[in-house]
Formats: C-alpha cells, sequence, structure tokens
C-alpha cells in the first residue's frame, strides 16, 4: 500500500517536471545552463591539460617541448579531419 | 539586433531600432549609421583591431566612413533628420557603402544560410583574439553582395571582459543559423516557412516536438535541442516553485583570463563542428533540378538559337543590372554575368537557388540568387511590416533588363495570373529592356500543365501576346524557334 503511494507520487512529480508552463516562458534559459555547464567541464580540462604539461616539464625542458608539439600535433589532426570532412561532403 | 532594409515609404527614414547603440538612418540612396557617443568606444575599437583590417580586405565587412564635422552638420541642418534624431550632439556619423540590393534569411537558400553562419563564427573566433566579441550573432547581420556574403552591423563588435567565458549570442546563432539549417535538412522544411515570421528564429523546444525518440539523442540534436530542452524544462519548473531563476543571467567572471580564453575557443570549435553536421545536402534533388539536362521540348539546335539571341540581346542592351526570372540552375544567368551584368536570379525553387549560388560562387560572378516566387513575392516583415522591405519595393525600377525565359507559361496556367498583369509588373521591375520567351498553349509542356484545361487559354496565340506586349513595350526583334511553338521577344519599354 505505502510502495503505490510513493509509486504514485513519484509519477505525478514526473509529470509536473514535465509539464509545461505557457505564460512567461524563459526559452533560451536551456541554452545558457548547457553552454555553463559544458564551461564549467571545460574549465576542469583546462587545469587538467596545464597538469600534464606541467608534470611533463618535470621531466626536462624538451620533454615540456614535446608536449606542446604533441598538442600541437593533435590540434592540426583535428583540422585535418574536419577539412577533410568539408571536402569529402 | 538591427534589421537592414532597402527604403520603403519616405526617406529619410530609421531602419532600426532595437540597438540602443545606435540607430541607422536611410537618406535617398545612403546608408547612415548614428552612434551615440557612450557606444563610440567600442566601434573604435574594432576599427583599430586586425579583425577589421584582414576582413576589410577579404571584402566581408561593408566600408565604412566617419562624416567629417561639416558634413554631420549638414545632416542634422535638415528638419526632417532633426524631427527623427534631435540636434545630433550625443552621436556621431558613419556612413556605408550600399549593399545594391537587400536581401533576407527567408529569401537564402540554406547554402547561403550556411555560409552566412561561417563568416559570423570567423569574425567571433578572430574578435576573441583580440578581446573583442559579436553582441549578437543574427543572419540579419549579414547582406549578400552577389554571391559574396558581407558582414554589415557594424555595431555588433564590442569588447569583451577577459574573465568572461561565455559568449551571450551563443544561444541566437543557435535559434537563427543552426536550428534552422538543422529542421530544414532532417525535415525538409523551407527557410522561409521557418524565418518568414520568426523574427529569433527557432527555439530548441519547438524542434524537439519535431523529432521523433531516437533522432532526440543522436548527435546532431542531442546536444543543440534535446539537452537544453530537459534543462530549460526544469529551469522552469524552477521558477514555477518560487526558486531563484534568474541567477543564471548573473556575469560569472573567472580568475584565469587564459582559462576564459579556452573555454571560449572550445564552445567556438563546437559551434563549427555542430554547424558542420548541419550543412546542407552537396546532391539534393527536387523537382527542377534535373530540368536543364532533361532538355524538355529543346533540341540541341534549339537551345543554340535560345542561347544566341539571349546573347545578342546582352550584347546589344549591355546592361548593368538585370533580373532573371525563374532562373533554374542559373544557366542564363551565368550567360549575363559573364558580359559584365549585376545579376539578381529568382526561382521558386530553393534546390536550384542552392545550385545557382554554388556555380556563381565557383566561377567568382555577380549573381545574387534568391527564392522568391514572382506571383507571391516575399511580403514587407517586421515592426509595421517596415522594417524589413517586400520584394517588389526592392525590384521596382531597378533593373536594366528583365529575362523571363520559359517562365510565363507557369505564372499563365498554374498560377492563373492574367497575362496583361504579368506584363504590367514585368514594365515596372525593369527601366528598359525585357527579353521573354512565349509558349503557345499547343507546345507539349504548356499542354502538360494545363491539365485538360486548355479551354481556359484557347485565345492566347503569338498574336494575341503580342498585342498584350504592345501596351508597354515595342518589339525590338522576335524570333520563332523553328518546328517549335516558342517564340522569343527582345522588348523595349516604350
Amino acid at each position: 500500500m505505502r510502495w503505490r503511494a510513493i509509486l504514485l507520487i513519484c509519477l505525478m512529480l514526473l509529470i509536473a517536471t514535465q509539464a509545461e508552463v505557457q505564460a512567461y516562458t524563459d526559452p533560451g534559459s536551456g541554452t545558457l545552463i548547457w553552454q555553463m555547464l559544458v564551461a564549467a567541464s571545460v574549465g576542469l580540462l583546462f587545469y587538467l591539460r596545464r597538469i600534464i604539461l606541467w608534470a611533463r616539464g618535470l621531466f626536462g625542458k624538451a620533454a615540456a617541448h614535446d608536449a606542446t608539439a604533441i598538442e600541437d600535433d593533435i590540434k592540426d589532426g583535428i583540422k585535418k579531419s574536419m577539412e577533410a570532412g568539408i571536402k569529402s561532403k | 539586433m538591427v534589421n537592414e532594409s532597402a527604403a520603403t515609404g519616405e526617406s529619410p527614414r530609421l531602419a532600426s531600432f532595437r540597438d540602443p547603440a545606435g540607430r541607422l538612418l536611410a537618406v535617398e540612396d545612403r546608408i547612415f549609421r548614428v552612434v551615440r557617443r557612450d557606444a563610440l568606444a567600442d566601434l573604435q575599437a574594432f576599427l583599430a583591431s586586425k579583425t577589421y583590417k584582414k576582413f576589410q580586405a577579404r571584402g566581408a565587412l561593408v566600408q565604412t566612413t566617419f562624416l567629417d564635422e561639416a558634413a554631420s552638420r549638414d545632416l542634422f541642418a535638415k528638419p526632417e533628420i532633426t524631427r527623427l534624431l534631435g540636434d545630433g550632439e550625443d552621436c556621431v556619423v558613419v556612413e556605408h557603402e550600399r549593399v545594391a540590393f537587400a536581401s533576407f534569411p527567408y529569401e537564402w537558400s540554406p547554402q547561403m544560410l550556411y555560409n552566412a553562419a561561417e563568416l559570423t563564427l570567423d569574425f567571433m573566433a578572430s574578435l576573441v583574439t583580440e578581446g573583442l566579441g559579436l553582441k549578437d550573432a543574427t543572419p540579419y547581420n549579414v547582406l549578400f553582395r552577389g554571391a559574396q556574403p558581407v558582414f554589415v552591423d557594424l555595431l555588433s563588435f564590442e569588447r569583451r571582459a577577459a574573465d568572461d567565458s561565455l559568449w551571450a549570442a551563443c544561444a541566437q546563432f543557435e535559434r537563427l543559423f543552426l536550428l534552422p539549417l538543422l529542421v530544414n535538412k532532417h525535415f525538409g522544411v523551407a527557410l522561409d516557412q521557418l524565418l518568414m515570421t520568426r523574427r529569433d528564429g527557432l527555439e530548441p523546444e519547438e524542434v524537439y516536438k519535431l523529432c521523433g525518440f531516437w533522432q532526440r539523442l543522436s548527435p546532431a540534436f542531442l546536444t543543440k535541442v534535446s539537452i537544453p530542452t530537459w534543462l530549460g524544462r526544469r529551469h522552469q519548473a524552477k521558477g514555477a516553485k518560487g526558486e531563484d531563476d534568474a541567477g543564471i543571467y548573473q556575469r560569472q567572471a573567472l580568475a584565469n583570463p587564459d582559462k576564459a580564453r579556452f573555454i571560449l575557443e572550445s564552445l567556438l570549435g563546437r559551434l563549427r563542428r555542430a554547424l558542420e553536421r548541419a550543412r546542407p545536402r552537396r546532391a539534393a534533388r527536387s523537382t527542377w533540378s534535373d530540368y536543364l539536362d532533361a532538355n524538355n521540348n529543346y533540341t540541341q539546335a534549339h537551345f543554340q538559337a535560345k542561347e544566341t539571341f539571349v546573347e545578342q540581346a546582352m550584347r546589344e542592351m549591355q546592361p548593368a543590372r538585370l533580373l532573371d526570372v525563374g532562373c533554374n540552375t542559373g544557366h542564363f544567368s551565368r550567360l549575363a554575368a559573364r558580359g559584365g551584368a549585376s545579376v539578381v536570379a529568382i526561382d521558386y525553387d530553393p534546390v536550384v537557388v542552392g545550385e545557382t549560388w554554388k556555380q556563381a560562387r565557383q566561377e567568382k560572378l555577380d549573381i545574387l540568387p534568391l527564392a522568391v516566387n514572382l506571383t507571391r513575392p516575399t511580403p514587407a516583415t517586421g515592426w509595421r511590416n517596415q522594417e524589413c522591405a517586400a520584394f517588389l519595393e526592392r525590384a521596382r525600377g531597378r533593373f536594366d533588363a528583365v529575362l523571363m525565359l520559359a517562365v510565363i507559361h507557369h505564372m499563365l496556367v498554374t498560377e492563373r495570373v492574367p497575362l496583361a498583369e504579368i506584363l504590367e509588373l514585368a514594365a515596372e521591375l525593369t527601366r528598359d529592356a525585357l527579353i521573354v520567351e512565349f509558349i503557345a498553349p499547343d507546345d507539349s509542356m504548356f499542354r502538360r500543365l494545363t491539365r485538360g484545361r486548355e479551354r481556359l487559354h484557347q485565345d492566347l496565340t503569338a498574336e494575341s501576346f503580342e498585342a498584350v506586349c504592345r501596351r508597354h513595350f515595342t518589339i525590338a526583334r522576335v524570333q520563332h524557334l523553328e518546328n517549335t511553338s516558342r517564340w522569343l521577344y527582345l522588348l523595349r519599354k516604350k
């Protein structure tokens, strides 16, 4: 009996959050929130990249130089595959 | 955000009003932008930037000159101007080069919208490296000079704080460029249906409703449609419950400007990839895309004769500006453009308009193709129907020659427009020449259109056609294509 009540409440909550309020909607909020969430995770990536570079730096200047060279290679690779993608279409 | 438009009604006229930084003023044939002094710093920062020089050199930015003191005073001396704008004490005036033929995103083919999107992202990518950015991202900031896009809204440029990691106009970019392109590509809805009545484009929620369950999870739609919809609903629900929902609009400053830059560049990279996924299909087909290859009713000889006739007319008339009605894949537009004319080519099928545009780009010809149906042309849109001028408004009396090849029988039969009306409109559009192909009712293509209702057109003969022509034109030259029911006319306006 209690489980049925809980199930019913869950269902109602699910429906409640899916309800579309027509008046004074705030369109564009979804896109903005998503941009902010992605920005936050990309921000973490920024620090991660720096840590990797710093760690590589510990193994000597040559290694750090390699790290940036590797990064550039990756970027070029991405650019080239994008261009190839464009040409093949 | 500024809506660039051609003049409707009296001049001088204020052509924009949304941007607090300034207003666009149309005086006769000249375009001025009145910039408020407090917005001048952003504009000057842009004009001093490398981005400005780079894009100016590319021809991707409209020419701009500051008016000197004397000219500015002269302008504000006019009572009509002071009535619209006050005494001009708190503003500075720049003049823009006028783009020959204004056009709007609901008239473009998808390839042109895609191209305008690329230009916007190119600008943004270049601007962020200099601490600048775009305030808005809308196709109304772009006009086409022939087949080349040119950015026209000088007040879209702003200085950005170094610690700002978000692009506020990203959502607008998605609404006006990405989502319409996606919906056009996946659901086949034409751009005029999506953009004519919607100033600010499509919301993710609207596109979400169109998608099937699995489509919502596909890469093209997941991050641009589904996730924003789900997050938007959650945010909505929070707001309805009374929790703080305006917090997301507070500007967040990051401590590290490099990090902010990194995040921004990652965003622009993601937008570019999303745009790639929304690219219009290369080999799109429509009822009309194979028309020229199918050679309906034209033998080689006939087609040659038609080409020769048009070429001769071009050489004779040397039109500076030409309108090609029913351009199809643009064969005759290219003919005219190679002869030095500035061409506007219209056809109601957006697929062939896209083809025409691609070829014009490849051959670097001055052809502006638009998806416009002359029997139901683009209306005036916007606030009071005065922001974006109607097609006929922009076109009347602007062309030295008009081509109507193998098109009037469609207007006569399918659209049931009387011949006298068609020729009267042609007389309004052209300043001088009209090259028209008349197809008589016994032609097989004509009969295919009438579908059994030949009786409606039984009085249409070459003679009756010529009689109607003579109301507004003199017949300079006629050529009957041998063994066909087709005549080519070169008409001159009386």
